[in-house]
Order: C-alpha cells, then sequence, then structure tokens
C-alpha cells in the first residue's frame, strides 16, 4: 500500500536569500502538514541551507516527500565537486544540529556525506516528548551528575552560623530583629554561587528559626513576621533548586554543543575520540570508555582519564567499585556501531535519570562523529590511493558528475588541456574549457562538446565508441590527435553518478601514420608518370589536404619568371584565383625574398602565422593585396624541390585555417615530400631530355630494313636491350660500290646515347671507307684508326661482306674482312661452316693486320652475320652459344632468310632468362643467283 | 518619550527600525530573521557596541528566527559581558519564544524586563 504522497526537488543557489526561498518552497509544498508540524520543518530546512551555504560548494537541492505517516526533508550540495570531501555534516553550529536533533525524529547524514536530511513523523510528536525536551524536575537536575556537589564546607559554615543565631535567639529571648537573622546564611550561600548548599542551609536555617519559635510560643513575635520568614526560605530554596537545575541544563547544552563542533570540524578518527572523551571526563564521568567498530572490528577506542593502563582497567573498574554507570549505545546509520560506556565513583557522584537520557542523546551524536570521522579517513585512504594511481598515468583521466560538471582531472589532464591547475576545471563551466580548442574529426569536420564520447554518455547513450580528434590549442596553434574514451560509474540502480573520460594523446602516431600516408600516395604519384608536369599536379593534390589546404608547385622558368606548374587548393574556386594571381602579378626568378629565395637554393621558409601586415608589405598594388587576402593563407611553408643538392623548383605550402599553423614536424614531412618530387623532376628531366636524343640517333641508325638487292633475299632482325629508349651499340648496313654492294654487322661497346653516337661514327666510317675503297679490309683498319683518334678509349666489332656482282651467274664473288666479330657463317646443303678471318677489335689498338678473305657464293648459300648479343644471350644456367645457334640455324626443313631469323629469334626468346642484356642482330642472306 | 530616528533597513521579509528612548538604542526587528538578514544586524549592533549605545534588541515582530539568530543573540550576550556594554532583548515573539525553549537559553538571556541576570 503506498500511502498518498507527494514529492518535490527545488534547486537553489547558494547565498543567503536562499534560505528564505527554501521556507517559501517548504510553505509551498508543505500545506499538508500541521502548523506545528510547518513551524517544525521550515525552522529546520532553514538550519540545514544555512549550513549549506556556509559550509559546502555548489547549488543547493532541497527535497521533500511528504506522505500521511511523514515528512522527510533533504537539503545536499547540488554539486559533484571534489571538495565535497569536505564536511557538510551536522547543522549550522551547534545549535543547529541541536534544534534538528531535539526537533526531528529521525535525522542524519547521506553515505556519500553530501546531504543531511531529517524526518518529522505524522503526528508529528510534540518536542517536549523528545528525550532531551523532556520537563525533568529541577530536583531531579540536582541530582545529576553534572550538577555541582550539593554539600561542601559552604553548607558547614551555613549550618553553624545557624546554630550560632539559634544560641543568640536563646540568650536574648523573645527577640523579633534575631529571628529576622536567619535568612542571612542561605544568602551567605547564595551570595557565594553554591546552589546546593544554600538550598540545604536554608532550609535549616529556616526549620531551626520555625522549631525554635514554635518552642518558644510566638510570644510577642508578630505571626506575619514568621510567615515572611519561612516564605522567604522557601523562596530561597526554589530559586537555588531552579539556579541549580538551569545550570545543569546549559552544561549539556554546552557538551551536545560541542560534539556537533567535532561533526563540523574534518579530523581524524583519533582526535575526535580524543574530543569527545575530553569532554565526558571528568566533566560528566569519573571514568569514560568509548568502545565501537569503526575502520575495523569492534576494539577499544580510547578512554578517560588518561592516565589509566587500557590492559588494566577492567580490574582497576572492578575494583574501584564504581557507584554509578551509564552504558549506551552508538547507533549510526541504523546500525549499532559500538558503546559508550560513563562510570562515576571516586567522586562520589551519581547518575540520575536525566542523566541516562542525556548520555543516549550525546551518544547518539558522538556515533554520528565517530561514523564520519572513519568514513572520512576511509575516504581519505582510498582517494590518495585513486589520486596518486590516475595521477601517474600517462593518459590524461578527468571525471564528470552526472550533471556534466568536472570534478576531478588527473596530472597528465591539467597538461594536456594546458590547465594552471585541476581548480580551474572544476570550477569551469560545463563546456567552457571547449572554448579555448578547436576540434575536429579525422574528415575534418568540426566536433562539438555533445558529439565526444563523454557527452555522449551523459547524455544517456550507452558505450559511446572512442572518438579521435584533431585538436588545436587556440592560444598558440598546437595541434594534437586525441583518442577520447569513456567509461560510466554507475550506482546501485544503474544510473550514472559519474563519467570518466580517458584522453590519449596520440599525436606522435597519428602524425607519423599522415606522414606516411602522404609520402606514399606522392610515391604513387611521382611513379605514375614520366611528365613531370603531371606527376607534380598530382603531388600537389596529394599535399591537400593531408598537409595543407593550399599547395602550388613552381619551377624556374627560362626566361627569369617563376613558372606555377602545379596547383591545388581545398576549395576548387580558389584554384583559379591562385592562377590568376600568378599569371597577373609574375614571380620574378631574382626577387630578394621569399619564393625566388627558395628557387635560388635558399632555405626552407615557415611563416606560422601570415599577419595582414605582412600582406600589405607583400603586395604590389591594391588589387594584388586584395588577391592575397582572398587567397585566405594563414600558416606558410615553401620548401625547396630538391634533387642532388639543389634546388629544381619549390614547393609551397599554406594553411587557411589560422589555428593550424605550421610546426616544426609539417615542416620536416614538406621538406622530405620537395626531396622526393626534386628527384622525381630531375628524372623526368634527363629522361626527357635523352628520349629526344635517342629517338633521333635511332631514327638515323636503324634503316628498318636493308634495300632490297637483286639476285639476293635478306632478312634482319634486331632487338635493343633495355628499355625502348636505350639506343643499341649494335648496327648494320648495306651500301653499293663500284664493283656491287657491301653489307656490314657491327657492335659498339656500350649502351645509351654515348654508344649511339659511337654506332654513327662507326656505321658511316664503315660506310664511307667502303664505298671509296670496295675493300673490306681498308674500311675496318679506318674503322681502327677513327676510333683510336677519339679521346677515350671507343670499341667496335664489325663484319663488312663485299658482294662483287661480277662472274658467273650462279656464283658470286665475296670478300670479308672481321674486326674482332663473330664469324659469319655460310649454310650451304645442309651444312654450316665460319668463313673468314679476323683482326683485332677495332679500337684498341693502333696498329693491326685485317685480313681479308675471298670466297664465293654458290646458288642457295645462306650467310648468316650476327652480333655477341645472340650467342652471348643468358639462360637459366649457361649461355647461348655457336652450338644452339648452329642447331637452330639447321633445324628449318625448307629454310629462307625470314624463316630463318624468326626461328633464331624465337629460339633465343625461349632461351633468355629475365631481361634481355645485351643488343642482339642477325641478318641472314640468301644468293638467289643473277639473272 | 520615543523619539523615532528614521533609520531603517530593509531586506526580502525583513525590516531593521531604530529609535531612540534617551540613551538608549532600540533596534526592532520585524519579519524573518535568517542568514540572509543578520549581517545587517550584526554590523549595527557592533557599530552601538563601539560607541557605547546601550541597546534594546526588540524580537517581538519577528515571524522567524533560526538557530543564525541565536547565534547572534549568544554573540551579543558575550559581547556585552567583555565591554561592559548595556545590551538587553525583549521577551519575543511566540516563535522566538519557543526556538530559545529549544534550545533551553530562554532563561539565560538579559531581557528588557530583568526578569534573568
Amino acid at each position: 500500500v503506498t500511502p498518498a504522497g507527494s514529492s518535490q526537488r527545488s534547486t537553489l543557489p547558494r547565498a543567503p536569500g536562499s534560505v528564505a526561498l527554501a521556507r517559501r518552497a517548504v510553505e509551498q509544498h508543505a500545506d499538508a502538514l500541521t502548523d506545528d508540524e510547518l513551524d517544525v520543518a521550515r525552522l529546520l530546512v532553514s538550519e540545514l541551507v544555512t549550513n549549506a551555504i556556509r559550509h559546502g560548494e555548489g547549488e543547493i537541492a532541497l527535497s521533500m516527500e511528504i506522505d500521511e505517516r511523514r515528512a522527510r526533508f533533504e537539503v545536499r550540495d547540488d554539486h559533484g565537486h571534489r571538495a565535497r570531501r569536505r564536511r557538510v555534516v551536522g547543522a549550522e553550529g551547534g545549535f543547529g544540529l541541536n534544534l534538528v536533533d531535539t526537533l526531528a525524529s529521525r535525522w542524519g547524514v547521506d553515505e556519500h556525506n553530501a546531504g543531511v536530511w531529517f524526518e518529522l513523523e505524522r503526528p508529528v510528536r510534540d518536542a517536549s516528548h523528545h528525550p532531551t525536551g523532556e520537563a525533568t524536575g529541577p530536583l531531579e537536575m540536582m541530582r545529576s551528575a553534572l550538577a555541582p556537589p550539593p554539600w561542601s564546607r559552604w553548607w558547614l559554615v551555613g549550618a553553624g552560623l545557624a546554630g550560632v543565631l539559634l544560641a543568640i535567639d536563646a540568650l536574648l529571648g523573645d527577640a523579633p530583629i534575631v529571628s529576622a537573622l536567619f535568612v542571612l546564611p542561605p544568602l551567605l550561600c547564595a551570595a557565594l554561587g553554591r546552589w546546593g548548599d544554600t538550598a540545604a542551609v536554608a532550609l535549616l536555617s529556616f526549620s531551626l528559626a520555625l522549631v525554635h519559635t514554635i518552642v518558644n510560643g510566638f510570644g510577642s513575635r508578630p505571626a506575619v513576621v514568621l510567615l515572611t520568614i519561612a516564605m522567604a526560605g522557601a523562596l530561597t530554596v526554589l530559586v537555588a533548586v531552579l539556579r541549580a537545575a538551569a545550570d545543569v541544563n546549559l552544561r549539556r547544552f554546552g557538551l551536545l554543543s560541542a560534539v556537533a563542533d567535532v561533526g563540523n570540524t574534518a579530523m581524524s578518527l583519533d582526535d575526535a575520540v580524543a574530543r569527545l572523551l575530553d569532554m565526558l571526563s571528568p566533566a560528566f564521568a569519573d571514568v569514560a570508555i568509548l568502545e565501537a567498530a569503526v575502520g575495523g572490528p569492534v576494539r577499544r577506542l580510547g578512554l578517560r582519564p588518561a592516565g589509566l593502563d587500557p590492559v588494566a582497567v577492567d580490574a582497576e573498574l572492578r575494583s574501584a567499585s564504581p557507584t554509578s554507570a551509564i552504558h549506551v549505545p552508538l547507533r549510526a546509520r541504523g546500525e549499532t556501531i559500538g558503546t559508550l560506556s560513563m562510570l562515576l565513583g571516586a567522586s562520589g557522584r551519581t547518575y540520575s535519570r536525566s542523566d541516562v537520557t542525556f548520555a543516549e542523546v550525546f551518544g547518539g551524536r558522538a556515533a554520528v562523529v565517530l561514523d564520519n570521522a572513519g568514513l572520512t579517513s576511509e575516504l581519505y585512504a582510498a582517494e590518495r590511493q585513486l589520486d596518486a594511481v590516475l595521477d601517474g598515468l600517462a593518459e590524461a583521466v578527468t571525471v564528470m558528475d552526472a550533471d556534466g560538471r568536472q570534478v576531478y582531472a588527473n596530472d597528465a589532464a591539467v597538461e594536456l588541456l594546458r590547465l594552471e591547475s585541476a581548480d580551474e576545471l572544476l570550477e569551469a563551466e560545463p563546456g567552457a574549457m571547449m572554448q579555448r580548442f578547436a576540434v575536429y574529426n579525422e574528415a575534418g569536420e568540426p566536433i562539438e562538446l555533445h558529439d565526444l564520447p563523454a557527452y555522449r554518455a551523459l547524455a544517456g547513450e550507452k558505450d559511446p565508441p572512442p572518438l579521435l580528434v584533431r585538436n588545436i590549442v587556440k592560444a598558440t596553434g598546437e595541434e594534437r590527435w586525441l583518442l577520447n574514451k569513456t567509461t560510466n560509474i554507475t550506482d546501485a540502480e544503474g544510473r550514472i553518478v559519474r563519467i570518466a573520460n580517458v584522453i590519449e594523446d596520440v599525436t606522435e602516431a597519428k602524425r607519423g601514420e599522415l606522414a606516411q600516408r602522404l609520402l606514399a600516395e606522392a610515391s604513387d604519384a611521382l611513379a605514375s608518370s614520366l611528365d613531370y608536369e603531371l606527376t607534380l599536379q598530382r603531388v600537389a593534390e596529394v599535399a591537400v589536404p593531408l598537409l595543407a589546404d593550399w599547395c602550388a608547385v613552381d619551377l624556374p622558368g627560362d626566361d627569369g619568371i617563376v613558372q606555377p606548374v602545379a596547383v591545388a587548393h581545398i576549395d576548387p574556386d580558389k584554384v583559379a584565383l591562385a592562377r590568376r594571381l600568378r599569371s597577373r602579378y609574375p614571380v620574378r626568378l631574382d626577387d630578394p625574398e621569399g619564393l625566388s629565395l627558395v628557387l635560388r637554393g635558399g632555405p626552407s621558409l615557415v611563416v606560422a602565422d601570415v599577419a595582414d601586415e605582412e600582406l600589405v608589405a607583400y603586395a604590389r598594388d591594391a588589387e594584388h593585396l586584395e588577391m592575397l587576402r582572398a587567397t585566405g593563407m594563414a600558416s606558410l611553408m615553401i620548401v625547396p624541390l630538391e634533387a642532388g643538392g639543389e634546388a629544381v623548383g619549390a614547393l609551397t605550402l599554406a594553411r587557411t585555417d589560422s589555428l593550424r599553423r605550421f610546426d616544426e614536424a609539417d615542416l620536416r614531412l614538406a621538406e622530405e615530400l620537395g626531396r622526393r618530387a626534386g628527384t622525381a623532376v630531375l628524372n623526368a628531366r634527363l629522361y626527357t631530355e635523352r628520349s629526344a636524343i635517342a629517338a633521333t640517333l635511332q631514327r638515323g641508325l636503324l634503316p628498318p630494313a636493308l634495300r632490297e638487292r637483286p639476285g639476293f633475299t635478306l632478312a634482319t632482325a634486331y632487338r635493343a636491350a633495355g628499355e625502348l629508349n636505350e639506343v643499341g651499340g649494335d648496327f648494320y648496313d648495306s651500301f653499293n660500290t663500284d664493283e656491287g654492294w657491301m653489307l656490314v654487322v657491327g657492335d659498339v661497346a656500350g649502351h645509351g646515347a654515348e654508344a649511339a653516337a659511337l654506332t654513327a661514327l662507326a656505321r658511316y666510317t664503315l660506310r664511307s671507307t667502303g664505298q671509296l675503297t670496295g675493300d673490306p679490309a681498308r674500311a675496318v683498319q679506318q674503322l681502327n684508326a677513327t676510333l683510336r683518334d677519339l679521346p677515350r678509349l671507343s670499341l667496335c666489332t664489325a663484319v663488312c661482306a663485299h658482294l662483287r656482282g661480277r662472274g658467273r651467274v650462279d656464283r658470286m664473288a665475296m670478300s670479308l674482312a672481321s674486326c674482332g666479330h663473330p664469324h659469319p657463317l655460310i649454310l650451304r646443303d645442309g651444312e654450316l661452316s665460319e668463313v673468314g678471318a679476323s683482326g683485332p677489335v677495332a679500337g684498341a689498338f693502333d696498329d693491326g693486320e685485317w685480313p681479308c678473305t675471298s670466297l664465293e657464293l654458290h646458288t642457295g648459300d645462306m650467310l648468316v652475320l650476327y652480333t655477341d648479343g645472340v650467342v652471348d644471350t643468358v639462360g637459366t644456367q649457361d649461355r647461348f652459344g655457336e652450338a644452339r645457334l648452329r642447331r637452330a640455324l639447321r633445324t628449318p626443313a625448307a629454310p629462307d632468310p625470314r624463316t630463318l631469323v624468326d626461328h633464331v629469334m624465337a629460339q633465343l626468346d625461349a632461351f633468355q632468362d629475365g631481361p634481355q642484356r645485351d643488343d642482339t642482330a642477325i641478318v641472314v642472306l640468301r644468293f638467289d643467283g643473277v639473272d | 518619550m520615543e523619539t523615532m530616528s528614521g533609520t531603517t533597513a530593509r531586506a526580502d521579509g525583513f525590516e531593521m527600525t531604530e529609535r531612540r528612548e534617551g540613551d538608549t538604542v532600540v533596534l526592532t526587528l520585524v519579519g524573518e530573521l535568517d542568514l540572509a538578514s543578520v549581517g545587517t544586524v550584526q554590523q549595527r549592533l557592533a557599530e552601538l557596541r563601539d560607541a557605547g549605545s546601550p541597546v534594546i534588541l526588540d524580537l517581538d515582530r519577528l515571524t522567524f528566527m533560526d538557530s543564525t539568530g541565536i547565534r547572534m543573540l549568544l554573540s551579543a550576550c558575550q559581547d556585552a559581558d567583555a565591554h561592559e556594554w548595556k545590551f538587553q532583548v525583549t521577551r519575543g515573539s511566540g516563535r522566538v519564544r519557543h526556538l530559545l525553549s529549544v534550545v533551553q537559553i530562554a532563561d539565560r538571556l538579559p531581557y528588557t524586563d530583568g526578569a534573568a541576570m
């Protein structure tokens, strides 16, 4: 059965005016309470709010739950601040706590030590029914152990004085004035402040006066005098008794206030125990013992007087045989945690009934104090350990409460968030820290507070995924990559009470990754084409947006103007602007500064923060300035495209976001990119030049086919080693002579452009000498002489065959000369034979003999001329060799020159392992007979 | 006869008026005395104490008072003892009297009618 009830929660600012606001809230909400209940509720809420304002932190939450049976009020700091460690137990001073304790049915401090609650039973008990408010008679109070000892020597003095008065009265007889003097002894005691003595002496004194009068008869004394004396005596007794009772009350009150003060002060358990025991002994007890389970099993926390030997104390107590003792349970948070024992003996005092009640109240309060001291000790110890662990972490850890307030930050977080101290974060408004940073995700989109995992968790999302952000410190432009992870700390009901945010600085790793990605993509781009302008455009596009918002590549032009060859911008509209800027305001290579300086071999240029004044200073006119401003450059780097230690161009990188300033790491990366691009530019240039030369030479050196010769069938194959552009060292040629024609096959040592030039020289030397002399031996001799004239050692092998079309139709005269060249082969009737004799390789020696061999070709003979590239072709195990060549030449059943050439080339292809290493040339000539 | 000095201090729900009766300054507290309003009274009491003016604090028209007020009264009593300053209070409104009795100091204050101390 749920009793009809209501609850309400209000939040109040931490300001004195809130005390009244809290009362208004009580009045509005607690209309179901009776007037008396409302009075109490108003007063106690006022006390608790006052206390919270004085000792707490942050806003104050007041919650009220009222049903038919009870009204519960709680006041707490509405603030998960670290400073909540501070004690907020108890109410305002001693009186506040006293009031709460007196008027509330129950009260306590919540387990987080952040709030104080009280309950009123309904119908609320009248305050006077509460133990401490119990109407205790003054005589009862005088019996209290706290009352001053009733009897003292002043009692004897007073009694003696009364006896003397009695004697005087007896001697003088019937003197009314003497009777009146009986008021003196009690007055004397009263004047000395001995209320117990006063009451006793007054009683004795007036009893004597009365007895004396009655025994002697009234005599001449008027009845009115006697009556007056009696009444004055009674009054004096009464006042003395009341006064003594009030003293006891005041002392009790003082003790309770003192306990409250202990509760209001953060102190260790030992200090709290000592303070409590000192209050009790000797004022209220001859021996006081505190035993409780605080921060461990039940143990004796302390006893008074301090001199007692703790081990012998029990025996001591037994021997001292206490005359009066009180043991009260110590109860905190609904559990009995120990006992408080108070004993009287030596002082002769005894405890009264009201002392027991007082002891219970004192014990209840002491229990709360001890419990809190224990909790505080444990809390401090736990927090100290946690702090030490967290402060030792390299990762930044911050903790916020369920309202989004930061309550903790470890040392690493203080460092990472660029704070002076943790308090700076804790005192900031939620999210205020975010203003100091510009935060983006990996794609470069801005990140808001509510995108961060911790705030997503705060908004109720379960296990938000970690988030990697690029975080820029606005004040310095410093860029960091931070990985944000979050963990929730929930209470027993699964509600979030704390959200821990772990921030890992992954800048190094992330930057390394970005640099690798940039360089890898740039390398791909650089390798993609040998057209360097296209390549540089691709490099610029790789740099945007990974490294910069704007990238341009410039090369020095022939006309003294810096040539922009590539530009990329994160905003495509700006690309046109950048081009326009450079065409309208060209940069000259001899400009003293900036781009031109870098192009002339100057160091890299970094302007981390481009100030407008610099643009103004740089601009040539207003339009220029306007265009420069429109580019939006905020941070700028110019690095050389470096190759072989020289700047072959320049890479300009700019960022438009003023928060992303270029730093050292960016510069290193840009310079590396510049080196790679520079090498690529150099290679591309060399390639372009070489390609042009090679193509020209090749066109001249390699006639696609030899001229048809009547009576002969010719077939050739030529294959240069390496890339297409590599000019081969092999050549062949045919030309007319006076007597017929000459066929030449040669091989120049070396490759490339130089070899090509040599080839041309060899070829034309052979041609011109051959044509002029018609003597192959003279031709190779002249080749030797020509090559020897060259400044560098240049070698060439060649074979010249002079076919003289004279004589019989079925015979052809041929003369051969060779300089170090493989011997020609003749295939006749399926038989292969080497022909000719060779002299030394041309270019090797100044002198030499190059014999001329004369022979006849028969109809159907095939002459095979080849270069050593054929026999030197490398297979998996050995070279192709002459034996394989001969086999290949004999294989075809019905050989003709084309078939033979193709077959040999096919055999070479099949044999060859890996790339071709040398030029290969083969010429097959068949004599068909002359008509 | 009473002469009004015309000094009035106000706060929300609280008002303090001051008048003189011969040498004595009578401070009348009206409304609710709590943390928000106690400062005004304390400050004025301190001034009057330093000036040596006898003071009567009129608590009869207070509709609310909490322990903040009690603290102020006790501290004024201590000052009175220490500085030989004449400080007295009236019996107070019903709520005030009830509060003082709950904390058992009702009979320890220097009342204007001289009933105690």
